[in-house]
């Protein structure tokens, strides 16, 4: 005889409209990121009343992810030492870097970073 | 550099044509890098905050909430040319479905961060600075006063019921009957609430159960008044 499997963990399993529900209350509280359009309106006023802080006042260097890097130790990458040298080099520089090495930079944090979901990514997505 | 003169250009542009300009980095660095600018000045704010509230709490505050943001607009300009402005011209419609493009780049990541180990904190979420955001308003799908009896209902959940609740429903497809909180999250939870990914379910399942009946009293109350008078 199988034995029986444990119910699943995802909020639908009992009760689809009660889980409805729950999903409308928890987007009227702001708790789900709006993902339609209609959402997007209903949200946009409360936004407007939100102050940015300094990370994101300047959109050149959050696409070049410079304030990231400044203030998040990176993770090991696999090294190019001319990459590194530069590195080294823009860390005494007060963390000027020529646009191409910031590209590699952010190709290789990405590299990392969907290595590391697939690493994670488990049989039940 | 953006120069000025490129930056003035764009500024009237749609979004559907800010995120063209911005596929074209390699042709027109100075166009991609304009568009980039307007495109971020327009919906930085917005995004900010709707992460913040939804996301801020389970990630560790503001600054996550900034870091989630920043990544979310560098996927967006490295896959400006997926998105699908489905044939509409209205700028305003335009902008809330690039809102709601952006909000599903958000969640996307902000899964995979959960799903990195980032610890889930444990204090009660009431407290946290976050909760400071003015709340939007209902949404026009749902019955209003159905969705605050819900609001009701949540508010005396427990912490870690809510908790399992909020992070249990980033998964919620309205159109699958059985989805699953991959098991990593699970364990990163179930580790935060100092409980077994098993229990997870029995308190997601009660914490739905605590809704329901605190649901159905409602109604009884209601009822009750309707025949007293």
């Amino acid at each position: 005889m199988k034995s029986r499997r444990p119910p699943p963990a995802g909020p639908n399993a009992d009760d689809p409209q009660l889980a409805a529900d729950v999903h409308d209350a928890l987007r009227s509280l702001g708790w789900v990121v709006p993902l339609c359009e209609p959402e997007a309106l209903a949200a946009e006023d409360a936004a407007a009343e939100v102050e940015l802080p300094e990370s994101l006042s300047d959109p050149q260097a959050v696409l070049a992810g410079t304030w990231v890097t400044a203030r998040t130790p990176a993770p090991p990458l696999p090294g190019d030492p001319g990459i590194d040298a530069t590195l080294a080099r823009a860390a005494r520089e007060a963390g000027h870097l020529a646009p191409d090495v910031e590209q590699a930079m952010r190709r290789d944090r990405q590299a990392a970073e969907r290595q590391r979901e697939d690493d994670r990514q488990g049989p039940q997505t | 550099m953006t120069s000025d003169g490129t930056r003035a250009e764009l500024a009237g542009e749609t979004d559907a044509d800010l995120l063209v300009y911005m596929t074209m980095g390699r042709d027109d660095p100075a166009a991609a890098s304009a568009a980039w600018e307007a495109f971020y000045r327009r919906h930085v704010r917005y995004l900010y905050a709707v992460c913040l509230r939804a996301y801020g709490g389970m990630l560790g505050g503001p600054d996550a909430a900034g870091d989630l943001v920043a990544e979310t607009f560098r996927r967006a300009y490295e896959h400006a040319g997926t998105f699908d402005a489905g044939g509409i011209a209205d700028a305003d419609r335009l902008r809330r479905r690039v809102r709601a493009w952006l909000g599903r780049i958000a969640q996307r990541l902000f899964q995979s961060a959960l799903r990195g180990g980032r610890r889930l904190p444990t204090v009660r979420l009431a407290q946290e600075k976050w909760q400071d955001v003015a709340a939007p308003p209902a949404p026009s799908g749902g019955d209003p006063q159905r969705v605050a009896q819900v609001r009701e209902a949540l508010g005396s959940l427990s912490p870690r019921e809510q908790m399992v609740i909020r992070v249990t429903f980033q998964w919620y497809q309205a159109d699958r009957a059985h989805q699953r909180l991959p098991n990593d999250v699970a364990a990163d939870l179930a580790a935060a609430l100092h409980t077994t990914p098993e229990n997870l379910r029995q308190i997601r399942r009660r914490a739905l159960k605590k809704i329901k009946a605190y649901l159905g009293r409602l109604a009884e109350g209601a009822a009750n008044r309707s025949e007293a008078r």
